[in-house]
């Protein structure tokens, strides 16, 4: 299917956009989740991952796919950056703020999947979006540390040393209630 | 309470990865993306295209300075490095 997608992808740099719904069609339903994830909320995914897809087809069409990555991974990286980019604008104003409503989100979640979003959520809410991606990416997505440097765009190192730190938010906001 | 820091180690981060693996975008997801790109030229604005053929230009510029200095040039290593040079001053002049 990868191999695919790159042809597709070739195919959206020569003008051709029915090429680029089958991306989106292939793409939509672990690209959504990454980002339901990472935001916590998938209506705000659905936005957040129109945005990303949006980009990436500027970027097939500017001829700017350097080729050097898979494109699942390419993708995974625009997503990535507009979460992060969105939990930057979102955090400031929205700490301690009830949790937003989901206008206009007809996907599927279910009610176990609502409460596992709320407890990540939670367990990461002391943590840096970038220390937020790194968890995820790992924890949830599965992703070894190479895979997870592939899509940030950075080196192992840089994943590691934010790991380091994620835990240690993570460890201290668990020893918390023990302390008082 | 957050669960164990070590991922592998606590079962809990395998319960939410399952727990939202089932999460799925609107079925007109992919509708409304395309929607939001309909506007957007598909086709290589001019920019686009002189810079492409700029590059190509640049390239073939690269290759044939290097080829004339190699005539006058004695050794591999001279070849190399006169093609390093044409090359710097290429990128420096555009």
């Amino acid at each position: 299917m990868s191999a695919d997608l790159e042809l597709q992808a070739a195919r959206v740099a020569r003008g051709d956009r029915a090429a680029f719904r089958v991306i989106v069609e292939h793409t939509q339903v672990p690209l959504h989740r990454l980002a339901t994830r990472l935001v916590g909320n998938p209506a705000e995914a659905e936005d957040v991952l129109q945005e990303a897809y949006v980009k990436a087809f500027r970027a097939l069409t500017a001829d700017r796919f350097a080729g050097d990555a898979a494109l699942s991974t390419w993708l995974y990286r625009i997503v990535t950056n507009a979460a992060l980019d969105h939990l930057r604008r979102r955090r400031p104003q929205e700490k301690g703020a009830a949790e937003p409503p989901e206008p206009g989100f007809d996907g599927t979640i279910s009610a176990e999947a609502r409460l596992a979003l709320r407890e990540l959520d939670l367990w990461l809410k002391d943590l840096t979006p970038d220390q937020r991606a790194v968890v995820i990416l790992k924890a949830v997505e599965g992703m070894t540390t190479p895979e997870v440097a592939e899509v940030l765009d950075c080196s192992e190192g840089a994943v590691e040393q934010r790991l380091v730190r994620a835990r240690a938010a993570l460890r201290r906001r668990r020893d918390a209630p023990r302390e008082l | 309470m957050p669960p164990e820091p070590d991922f592998d180690a606590d079962p809990e981060w395998a319960r939410i990865r399952a727990a939202t693996s089932t999460v799925a975008p609107s079925p007109a997801f992919a509708d409304r993306v395309m929607d939001a790109v309909a506007d957007i030229p598909a086709e290589l604005s001019l920019i686009d295209v002189v810079g492409r053929w700029g590059r190509l230009a640049v390239a073939a510029a690269a290759v044939a300075a290097g080829t004339a200095g190699w005539l006058a040039l004695d050794s591999e290593r001279d070849v190399n490095e006169e093609l390093i040079a044409t090359l710097d001053a290429v990128e420096s002049s555009i």
